[in-house]
Formats: C-alpha cells, structure tokens, sequence
C-alpha cells in the first residue's frame, strides 16, 4: 500500500469524530471515512460520565468503520488539552573550541544538540508536554536564522515553544481510547491541528491567528514568521453561550441551542428594530413564550465578545505586537454562529473569514469544512511525522517513542 | 472619580456623581454646567480639539488623536467608535469609583453617536450607574441624522441603566419664532443641566428629606431602558400651583400625558428657607392627582439659600417598571465594596446562573468564573 490511511479522532463535547484519510503522494488529503456521533459524557472538554462517554466513542468507530468498510487499528487523538498553555524556552549551546579558543563552525549534531537542550522543559506534575515547536535560532547576535548548518559563531540559541496540556485531561482521554479498545497513537493540539489544515505557508509568514471554537473549548493558534508565536486553549465555547442563553431566557437547554442556531447573532447592531422570537410551546408545562432578539443577542454578543477578548490578550500577553496581516480565521462549530466573524473583525480589527481546509477531497461540503478542520489537520500533522500509525504492533511501540510529543 | 474617595468628618462616604460629556453638543453643556457651578465633578469628551479648546471644564480628553487629527468625527460614527475604543483605558481611569454617571452628549453627530455606546459599555464594566442624557436632533436636520440618532440609542440601551431622551423638537413650539438659534439649542443643554444639578443636590447632604442613591439607584435599574424628565420653575406667592401646573403641562412630559401611565416617579423639590410644608402638599398633591395610584413614587425635598423666594421642581418619570435580569443585590455589593479596598475579599460562592455547568469544576479566567453567564458578570442589562 503507497499510501497509509490514518484514523483521527476528536472527541468533542459536542460531536465524537472519527475520520479517516490518506496522504496522497502529491500532498493532497483524501478522507475516505468520517464516523461522527453526538456525544455524551463530556463538558468543557473533559470527561463527565465515562460510560457514557465510551458509548459514543465506539459509536462512532464503528460508523466510521462501516463508512470505510475496513477496521481501524489505531488513531490518533486530538485533545484541547483540559485549556492547554504554551511556554517559551530558550536552548543555548556554546560552540567554543576549548583548545584554541576560537569560534567553531556549526554541525548537525550542534542544532540537534541544542533542540534538545531547548526541549527539555521542566513542567509541573500535573502538565503534560503536547508539542514542542522549534522556533528561531540565534548565533551570537544574528536573530531569526533559519538555517545554520556550516555557520561560524560562539553561542548557538534556539527558541521552543512547548504546548502542554493538563495531564488529567489528556490521560483520561487516552485511556478511553485505550478501553474502547483502540490503540492511541499520540495525542496532538487542536487548535494547532485547525491551523494545520486551514492555514498555507505564505499566511504563516505574514501573521495568522486560527481560533477554534467548540462547544466546550476554544483552541487558538497563532502564527508569525512562518512559526508558531503562540498557542492556548480555554474551557469556554459554544456550550456557554447556550448555557447563557437558557439562563437568560429562562428557556429549556434544547431551545436555547435552536434560538442560538436559528436565531441568534453575536453582533446587537444587526438586529430588526423591535423584532421578536416565539419559542413554541413543545413539552407539558411550557407554555410557549416570545423573545425579543434584542435581548437574545445581547446575551450572546456579551459571551462571544468575552471569547474574543480572552484570546486576543492571551496574544498579546504571550507574544504582543504580533501583526495579524493574514486575518483571523475561525474554525469549529462556534464560528457558524452568525455575526462571529464580523464580531472577530470588529475586535481583531482585520478580516476574519471561515478556516476552510484546503487540499482536500472527500469532505461532505465545502462549507462544513471549518468543523473538519482539526481532523484535516491532524491526518495532515501525523503524515507529516512520516509514520505508520495504521499497523497495531508498530504503533504500540511509537507510543513509548513519540510520548511526550515531536516535533512539528 | 479618581482621587480618594471624598468622606465627611466621620468618615461616611457620599455617593460620587460624575458628569461626563461627549461629543460637542455634550461638552457646551458639561461647559454651561461647569459655568454655574465649579464644584461639579465633570469631564468633557471630544474627538475635536477645537471644541475642547473653547471651554473650560475640570477635565478634558481629547480621544482619537491618532485617528481623526484632532478634528472631529465629522458624522461618520465608526470614526467615533474607533477613537473612544483607542483612548479606552483612559475613560476607564476617570470612571474609577464612580456611583453615578451621567452621560451627556448630543445624538446624530459622529463622536457623540459613536462613543457614547462605548463609553456606557466602560462605565458598566467599571460597576457604574449610569444615567444617559441625550438630546435627539430637530426633525429639520434630516432623516439621515435622526436615523443615526435612534441606532445609537438602540446601542446605548444595552449597556445603560437609564437613559433620557430630549427631543430638541420638542423644546420649541411655533409660539418661539423669534428664538434666537443659540437659545434653541441650548435649550436642552437647559433640561439636562436642570436634571444634573437637582440630582446632585437631592443626593448630597443638604436636603431636608432627601432621596438617597438606593432610590435613584432602583429607578434607574427598573426603568426598562427609556426615562423621562421634566423640571419647571417658579417664583412668588402662588408658586406651588404654577410649578405644579407647569409639570402637569410639560412638553417634555407629552403634556403630562405620560404622567398618567407612569409606573415610577422620583419628584425632587427644592426651595429656599421659605419653602412652606404646604407648598410641597400641594405640588405633591396636584402631581398625585394625575399619577396612577399604584405608581412607584419617590420624592425629596432639598433647601437650598440661593432658592430663596423661588420653588423648583423636577420629576423622572418611568414609563415602564421591570425588574432588570441582572441581580440587583449583585450589582449593589460591586458599586459599594469596590470602595473600601482595605476590606478582605470575599471569595464568591454563588453558584447562580450557572445552568449546566453548575456540578462541575469551575473554569476560572482572571479571577472569574467563566461558567457564569458573561451579561452577569458585566452587569449587563438585558432589554427586555
């Protein structure tokens, strides 16, 4: 077989999604199976009821499997870590020839030396190390070499950027995937998995933020200079905003998703003068009721403004003055609610559009594409890493290997 | 307001009133105020420098600097927004430990239609009441303008506790043909300052029976958004009923149509050392007959020396009386405990309004709990 399919799996606090695709050799995705299931069991990313939780996990395995007609044997998760954080660390390797005292030349085994010095990262108990991104080196005063293999200079710098993620959160996941059962091959970021899909190099350079927006978490990425500047994850998303919404409304959780789907908009100034929502009366005991959607969006405008904010000072606070020439691109569930980009544009202050995975075959439709976008991504991130995760027994040996992540 | 909070000799706190103008219609009022009474905490706001040159006020902010070159806004309302969004920490500053603010502007130009939002978004996240005055445009100066007048309007009242509307057209009747253009104008400037000053004087000490900041406080946060108000004036021996008839027949007051669907008034007397129980009976009385006998009514009577031989009378009238989604007990502790920083935080336990997420670990965000609805966190009041 040329080319090894690779199963990924997301599970959401909205939808468990399993898809399966393969790299083809001219670098183009193509999904050849999709199980998707609504799940249960898990808020705000994390699990709540286990059992409930591994229902909708084999659920969708198995439709994704019938979807492919061939079994998967292993997948790869993608987790938002239980709000994962991103921290920088520097590696610094001194290349001065200890007997004449002279700046030496840099070799392969200096960079890997330092990339490795620069990985070791020193995390609390309860932090689990997801990605470790390599960055800009620096030789002596010279910043942002790329490459600098053959270079003369004294003192030999790398940058990092560890993702890492909330231990708990992640190892509970993998142990479900374990018991479902199903080797787990690794666990990958999704909001770095999002940009993955939807961002190309030349955006990559010119300074791109991707923010997924879930039900439970939003994700973000941000990317300057062809790197990874920054990175996190909260415990807030698509779930809140309907939380609020049936708080606010006093109205049932199932009718406040309609009204935020069907109705609601996250910008006030879009709404109709005095127009109002009936919410009919479905079960015994609700009488139906009318809603103004003023109200309604000013509910969901204050949490999707909150959301934004959180994560334009997370950049700002872990890598400021970043210039955002390529937008913002929204990816996940949320970013279907109307009026969130234009609110996106409002408080980023440049364009913000759907992320749509590019270099695709298969998806349902173009315009889901912003949902598939950490799967794409993630399918993209695991072919990239050049290796088989299809076979079981290869597999359970990259376990021990790639713990504890590698690089992108 | 941003120095101490001001205490009286046995270290009780008064309520502190900032007035705020904003945009240039609002920043010649805050100046006329300014001009009467120089004790009057205010800040003038303009993206104009021009304007702000020409008045003498406590303070002025000159915002958008960057963005509109010290010119103003020239209509455009997104250059509003951008330049009161630009200079926003600064507003934020000046809105420190504030208990009441009163927004004065003019609506239909581009600061004032565009930063007034802003600014009523600010103040509410810095725990502020806040009371908005706003004089809408003359039906002459266009369809354009009153349309852009009354999307700002919609904008405020997300945020804003209360807000007044003063039509300017209202101001004139075909009886003023000789009213000079500057009078016209300054007309509302006139209400507003009117409704400012016997605010403040209700609210501060000298007053005989007067309202306290929980009354003006439960007004504004039931009124539903919209208020009305009215002031009238009166000297001589028969200066109750002609103050009291004056009200009963304000403009201002649908010619005291309003009055008789009024779910909640606050009427504020003030008089000099002359002012007679009887005269008040009267005015409150006159007023009565008209009002709903269920209304909500609340009045306070100050005396002031410079009102000597003179009665004065304002009311705020509330068309409609709802209790405002956002908890209001919440909304007091963070007006009060804000001031007294040596005090020991309180950890909030609540777990109101947090629905689903109630059971399960909260996910707390700079000293917040994201899982509880943001409108409640930033006191927002919801139309409803």
């Amino acid at each position: 077989m040329a080319n090894e399919s690779i199963a990924v799996l997301e599970i959401g606090t909205r939808t468990v999604r399993v898809l399966v695709g393969e790299m083809r050799d001219d670098g183009v995705i193509s999904v050849v199976g999709i199980g998707e299931e609504p799940s249960r069991g898990i808020r705000k990313g994390e699990i709540v009821n286990r059992d409930d939780a591994i229902k909708c996990l084999r659920k969708a395995i198995k439709v994704a499997e019938e979807n492919r007609r061939k079994n998967i044997h292993s997948v790869m998760l993608i987790t938002s870590g239980g709000q994962a954080e991103a921290k920088k660390s520097m590696g610094i390797h001194k290349l001065i020839d200890p007997v004449d005292n002279l700046p030496m030349e840099v070799l392969d085994e200096d960079v890997a030396e330092v990339v490795e010095i620069a990985r070791k990262v020193a995390l609390p108990e309860n932090r689990i190390k997801l990605h470790t991104l390599q960055q800009y080196f620096q030789l002596d005063d010279s910043m942002k070499v790329t490459d600098l293999v053959g270079m003369a200079g004294e003192e030999l710098r790398v940058e990092m950027l560890t993702i890492h993620g909330k231990r708990s959160a992640v190892d509970n996941f993998r142990k479900l995937v374990d018991d479902a059962p199903i080797p787990c091959t690794d666990a990958v970021f999704s909001g770095l998995c999002s940009a993955m899909a939807v961002v190309g190099e030349e955006q990559k350079k010119a300074g791109v933020l991707v923010i997924d927006i879930g039900a439970g978490t939003t994700d973000f990425a941000l990317y300057h200079d062809g790197f990874v500047q920054a990175a996190g994850s909260f415990g807030v998303g698509g779930d809140h905003v309907t939380n609020d919404i049936s708080i606010g409304l006093q109205v049932t959780h199932s009718q406040a998703e309609h009204l935020k789907v069907k109705e609601g908009s996250a910008l006030t100034n879009l709404m109709e003068r005095e127009h109002s929502i009936s919410i009919p009366a479905v079960s015994q005991g609700f009488g139906g009721k009318m809603v103004r959607a003023v109200t309604l969006n000013t509910i969901i405008n204050a949490r999707m403004d909150e959301i934004f904010n959180l994560v334009k000072d997370e950049i700002e606070r872990q890598s400021s003055n970043v210039p955002l020439s390529a937008g913002v691109l929204l990816t996940g569930g949320g970013s279907f609610l109307n009026g969130a980009r234009d609110l996106g544009q409002k408080i980023f202050n440049v364009p913000c559009t759907h992320g749509k995975p590019f270099e695709v075959h298969g998806l349902p439709s173009s315009k889901q594409g912003p949902l598939y976008a950490a799967h794409i991504g993630a399918i993209r991130y695991a072919a990239s890493l050049n290796k088989v995760v299809e076979k079981p027994s290869f597999g359970k040996k990259m376990i021990r290997f790639f713990w504890g992540g590698a690089h992108e | 307001m941003s120095d101490a909070p001001e205490k009286d000799v046995r270290g009780i706190k008064a309520p502190r009133i900032l007035v705020m103008g904003i945009g240039s219609s609002g920043v010649r009022a805050v100046a006329s105020m300014y001009a009467i009474n120089p004790d009057l905490k205010a800040v003038a706001i303009d993206t104009d420098a021009k304007v702000l040159e020409s008045v003498t006020v406590e303070r002025n902010i000159q915002v958008g600097a960057t963005i509109t070159r010290g010119m103003s806004a020239g209509g455009d309302i997104e250059l509003g927004r951008q330049s009161i969004e630009h200079d926003s920490s600064n507003i934020r500053k000046q809105l420190q430990q504030v208990d009441l603010l009163v927004i004065v502007a003019g609506l239909g130009g581009g600061t004032g239609s565009g930063a007034v939002p802003v600014i009523t978004r600010i103040a509410r996240e810095a725990g502020s009441l806040v009371l908005t005055m706003v004089s809408m445009p003359f039906a002459f100066e266009g369809k354009k303008i009153s349309r852009i007048a009354e999307e700002a309007l919609k904008r405020i009242r997300t945020h804003a506790d209360a807000i007044v509307r003063i039509p300017n057209e209202r101001l004139v009747d075909r009886a003023d043909v000789e009213l000079p253009v500057e009078q016209a104008f300054a007309r509302s400037h006139k209400v507003m300052k009117d409704g400012i000053f016997s605010l403040g004087r209700m609210l501060s000490s000298n007053g005989v029976c007067s309202l306290d900041f929980a009354c003006i406080r439960t007004m504004l946060s039931n009124c539903d958004g919209f208020c009305h108000f009215a002031g009238a004036e009166a000297s001589g021996a028969d200066r109750a009923k002609m103050v009291a008839d004056s009200l009963l027949k304000h403009r201002l007051l649908n010619k005291g149509r309003l009055l008789e669907n009024a779910e909640g008034i606050i009427i504020g007397l003030t008089g000099g050392h002359d002012l007679k129980l009887a005269e008040i009976e009267k005015v409150m009385n006159r007023l009565q007959e008209k009002l709903p006998e269920d209304v909500w009514l609340n009045f306070g009577v100050a005396v002031d020396p410079s009102f000597e031989g003179r009665l004065s009378a304002i009311v705020l009238v509330a068309e409609q009386w709802k209790t405002p989604l956002v908890d209001a007990s919440r909304q007091m502790g963070l007006t009060f405990n804000r001031n007294n920083a040596q005090g020991q935080g309180e950890l909030p336990l609540e777990t109101i309004g947090k629905g689903e997420f109630t059971y399960i670990d909260p996910t707390i965000l700079n000293n917040q709990d994201i899982d509880v609805p943001t409108y409640i966190r930033r006191d927002i009041k919801l139309p409803r």
